[in-house]
């Protein structure tokens, strides 16, 4: 104190418990500031705004929003293609998370092999990823027409086939073909997920339990799938939201037809705001859409909270 | 310190008005032109459209033309973007179906206005009907005709079928002749996957069954004994694998330029197509043959829908429009130049619209056959709903529903009208 009066140079005062925890925190906030912002302006702003236009009749025809309340709500219920819509997105989500999940953990464990040419195959694996999901729509669209596919052209060369079929051209044939089509686009992610699992396995374990006399069923059963349930926690419920979200390989290969078999959520809101022009009503089967998602959602974002 | 955030927050609501302001002032000076159109924008048209853009900016040295071009998909959400956001749009692109529905948000100049009589003594009056609203010429026609039928000559002759059928009958028989004859051959390749081209193609057939989707006074009509005969008669040729499922216009288009199907719906653009897809170019012209829808009884008129590509002056402000006018100026160059219209048809296949360059063609069957069957094309029922979109959908939905079996014609045309009249209740056509 005494040194300080002599220099001239006043004490810094002491440092208030947690004002270094705020200080901290102030900056930790200014650093996420630029994220934040841009956070809001693209998603955070336009969600809201679609939220609210869910309450106006805006269509073409209207030069100003109008406010309506819950009408839009009303005229899909009334309407009665949004339940058919809901369950067909119910099943394109649990059909495709289903088969991505069982392929892609099969090709994982087959990756996790040793076996020569073993990370040229892990890298060829990765193609349908690093393939636009247009392009790989297209293909798939390609191979299933009715006229020209390629999987006709060889049944019917084989002799499996008497005439060509037009395999998109039924309901249930139309949702197998997204299914596939999305199946095989995702089966990669799942394929990189579950790997990078396996690899963490501790080897000893396998070891010791065979040397208990487990077999492959055994080993998979009761090492493996215990070691992997967290990863496959995540990976199930990111899967089932992106599928959730999957527009571009569906509105591609069928356009949500045939009649209205493969109309998910997704292509029904385009179908609302851009062909319809309806505004209104294509944000309120975005809200539908929105508390659908909002189940994996928030279980993500728990086991993302736990992990904190 | 809120008075201060008040200035401020008034001094930037001022900045972006007097922003706005410039915006929109510079939209509308003098001597510039700012066309939005998809042509432009499409590979096989470009070149020539580069060609007349490029005329026009020299024969008029004082203007400023600019283009913007959107794929044909995005042309609407992009004209519906413009018009909320004020850009600046002085001539615009639509298709004919497009017109009731934008005739409302574009507020298009009457071209009877604009352009007086020189407009009549141009064009013929049947062909000026695709542009009009409520007794209006919003749209002035830049290419017009139908979407007519085409027919391939060689299938029908490998068939035996030595001369088009003129009647429903005659036109089943001779399917069933071509199937017969060519298993790999689709015989009449209809569309059956695509609700855009399955509304207008039933309603050819509805219309040749003597129904009707509305009335005149706009109630829905389509559950009648024509609507269900004429969906009838469609699944009954889908029974006997007569038209094939998973169809759209691009397969069509392919199929026919491979001797794959006899018949099918499209523009006149059809020949273009197949030249294209046939790799033999204008040498595939003698296969290829515009088609008369068949009639159910000899005599009737034979029936079609009405095409084409306007081109319209947005006015919201309602502001009068001179003659000689920029914008007025570019579309009498696009739209009444015989020069533009006659590179236009030779490069890409697109019919003219005037008189004299009409004249110009007569020596050209398919044109002028496509022009005779297109005397009597009817505009396109739904678009004339400001929801065209839903009533399209539903037409389409029902029809592909009866094709695929899923249920009887009878069924799917008393849920087409019960969809149709609950979409339309709180609507006013226009």
């Amino acid at each position: 104190m005494g040194t300080a009066v002599a220099t001239g140079v006043m004490p810094r005062e002491a440092a208030r418990p947690g004002s270094l925890a705020r200080q901290q925190a102030r900056f930790g906030l200014l650093l996420a500031m630029p994220a934040m912002a841009v956070f809001c302006a693209v998603i955070l702003w336009p969600f809201l705004d679609s939220l609210r236009r869910a309450f106006y009749e805006d269509t073409l025809m209207t030069p100003e929003p109008v406010f309506v309340g819950l009408a839009n709500f009303q005229q899909l219920l009334e309407d009665g293609t949004i339940l058919g819509t809901w369950l067909v997105t119910a099943a394109f989500v649990l059909l495709t998370t289903a088969f991505t999940f069982a392929l892609g953990f099969a090709w994982a464990l087959i990756l996790n092999e040793r076996f020569r040419g073993r990370t040229l195959v892990r890298a060829l694996s990765l193609l349908p990823w690093v393939l636009p999901s247009t392009v790989v729509a297209f293909l798939w669209a390609w191979l299933l027409n009715g006229q020209y596919g390629i999987l006709n052209a060889v049944l019917l060369k084989v002799g499996a086939l008497s005439e060509p079929v037009a395999w998109l051209a039924t309901p249930e044939g139309a949702m197998a073909g997204i299914v596939l089509a999305k199946t095989w686009l995702s089966i990669p992610l799942f394929t990189a997920f579950l790997l990078a699992g396996l690899q963490g396995l501790p080897r000893e374990q396998v070891e010791a339990a065979r040397i208990d006399g487990a077999g492959n069923w055994h080993v998979l059963r009761h090492v493996t799938w215990p070691h992997l349930r967290p990863t496959i926690a995540v990976l199930l419920v990111l899967g089932a939201l992106g599928n959730l979200q999957q527009f571009d390989v569906i509105y591609a290969m069928t356009g949500g037809g045939p009649v209205r078999a493969t109309t998910v959520m997704s292509v029904e809101v385009q179908r609302q705001a851009f062909q319809a022009w309806n505004l209104g009503l294509a944000a309120a089967v975005g809200v539908v859409w929105f508390l659908t998602i909002l189940g994996p959602a928030w279980l993500r974002l728990r086991a993302a909270m736990r992990e904190a | 310190m809120h008075k201060r955030a008040q200035v401020r927050r008034r001094a930037l609501l001022g900045g972006t008005a007097a922003l706005l302001a410039a915006g929109s002032a510079r939209a509308q000076a003098p001597g510039t032109v700012t066309f939005i159109g998809w042509s432009h924008d499409e590979a096989a048209s470009r070149p020539v459209l580069t060609e007349a853009f490029e005329r026009f900016r020299t024969a008029n040295p004082g203007l400023r033309l600019e283009t913007i071009g959107f794929p044909w998909a995005q042309m609407q959400q992009n004209l519906v973007l413009r018009v909320r956001s004020s850009q600046p749009m002085d001539v615009a692109q639509i298709a004919e179906r497009w017109l009731p529905q934008f005739a409302r948000v574009l507020q298009p100049a009457d071209m009877r206005e604009v352009l007086g009589t020189e407009l009549e003594r141009a064009i013929d009056p049947g062909l000026l009907r695709i542009g009009q609203v409520g007794g209006r010429q919003l749209g002035l026609p830049w290419t017009a005709a139908s979407i007519g039928m085409v027919a391939n000559r060689k299938v029908l002759a490998d068939a035996g079928v030595g001369e088009m059928p003129r009647t429903v009958d005659a036109f089943a028989d001779a399917l069933r002749r071509i199937r017969r004859s060519h298993a790999e051959v689709v015989p009449y390749a209809f569309s059956t996957k695509n609700n855009l081209s399955m509304s207008p193609d039933f309603q050819v057939w509805l219309w040749t069954f003597g129904g009707r989707l509305f009335d005149t006074e706009d109630k829905v009509v389509v559950d009648s004994d024509a609507g269900r005969a004429a969906l009838s008669f469609l699944v009954g040729l889908a029974r006997e694998g007569l038209v094939a499922r998973d169809v759209d216009r691009p397969d069509s288009r392919r199929l026919i330029a491979q001797h794959r199907t006899a018949f099918y719906h499209d523009a006149p653009l059809a020949r273009g197509f197949a030249r294209d897809n046939s790799g033999q170019g204008a040498a595939f012209d003698q296969h290829i043959a515009a088609f008369a829808t068949p009639v159910l009884r000899a005599g009737e008129p034979t029936r079609s829908l009405m095409w084409g590509h306007l081109l319209t002056l947005p006015n919201p402000r309602g502001a009068r429009m001179a003659a000689d006018a920029p914008a007025v100026r570019f579309i009498r160059h696009m739209a009444l130049d015989d020069e533009t219209q006659i590179a236009y048809f030779r490069a890409v296949g697109l019919f003219p619209v005037t008189r004299t360059a009409l004249r110009t063609l007569e020596g050209d069957s398919y044109v002028v056959e496509w022009t005779r069957n297109a005397g009597t094309a009817e505009m396109d029922e739904p678009s004339t709903w400001p929801n065209a979109a839903d009533l399209t959908n539903i037409v389409g939905e029902e029809v592909q529903a009866a094709l695929l079996l899923a249920k009887p014609p009878a069924q799917a045309i008393t849920d087409m009208a019960n969809r149709l009249r609950r979409a339309t209740a709180n609507q006013r056509r226009t």
